[in-house]
């Protein structure tokens, strides 16, 4: 199962998620996953405009954006980067990244 | 200072303290995905399945895959068998030596692939060496009838 980033906003349902072409298209909006730790801010706007590309691409930019001032973004950049990453991560063998030693840092 | 950085990372890799490479995501994942599109269009993965819909097919399709690879190796195995069996059952013909050379007949039946297969074939070798007992039991008997034992 894809995985995908879900609330509700004026009892309207919203599925976000990312696919290859929606990844894509959010580049071409400008986003670079390496400008994350430099460009928060915009990183933040142009990831979660290309969230909404999969599953409703008929909003408006500007409905969108009102939906971004709206919601709680509490832990919500990384929700968005794991979702990003979703669709880039699979295409790695599994068994190989299970096999990856974890650290830790204190 | 941007220039320089930009100068010592790679699209794959930064050098620290020159030695050790610490890897960076790439600028764009475009090239990624386009590079991987043929592998998994051979897997049978189409345009649409690859780019447009839930990612996690890509992980059926790589299992699909290999199972199906796996399978395509065991045939070849299986193959190769067979041929074995057979130049081995006619290999009295290649003997220079032997006059009368007398080869065996092919298999009667296929390899059992699956283990009910194998059960029933034991079950009927147990019934064949019971018959054979009792065919030996009635030479004996006959033999000794006769006095030729």
């Amino acid at each position: 199962m894809e995985k995908t980033l879900n609330f509700t906003i004026d009892g309207k349902e919203y599925k976000l998620t990312f696919t290859r072409a929606t990844i894509i298209a959010t580049e071409d909006m400008g986003f670079r996953f390496a400008d994350v730790t430099a460009k928060p801010m915009k990183s933040f706007t142009l990831l979660w405009r290309g969230a909404f590309l999969a599953n409703h691409d008929t909003l408006t930019l500007g409905e969108v954006d009102s939906l971004f001032d709206k919601i709680d973004k509490k832990g919500l950049l990384d929700a968005l980067i794991d979702l990003y990453k979703a669709p880039v991560e699979s295409l790695s063998d599994e068994e190989n990244s299970k096999n990856v030693v974890k650290w830790t840092m204190n | 200072m941007d220039d320089e950085l930009t100068a010592i990372s790679s699209s794959n890799g930064m050098q620290v303290g020159g030695a050790v490479e610490v890897p960076q995501p790439p600028d764009s994942y475009r090239k990624l995905f386009d590079e991987a599109f043929p592998s998994y269009l051979a897997m049978g993965m189409t345009y649409d399945e690859f780019y447009n819909k839930d990612h996690t097919l890509a992980i059926a399709y790589r299992k699909a895959f290999e199972k199906k690879r796996n399978e395509q190796n065991q045939n070849l195995w299986l193959l190769g068998a067979y041929v074995y069996q057979a130049i081995a059952r006619v290999s009295p013909l290649f003997n220079p030596f032997n006059k009368h050379p007398k080869p065996e007949s092919y298999l009667d039946k296929p390899f059992p692939i699956y283990e009910h297969e194998e059960g029933k074939n034991a079950e009927s070798k147990a019934v064949a060496d019971k018959g054979l007992a009792y065919m030996q039991a009635q030479m004996i008997k006959f033999n000794k009838k006769f006095g030729k034992e």
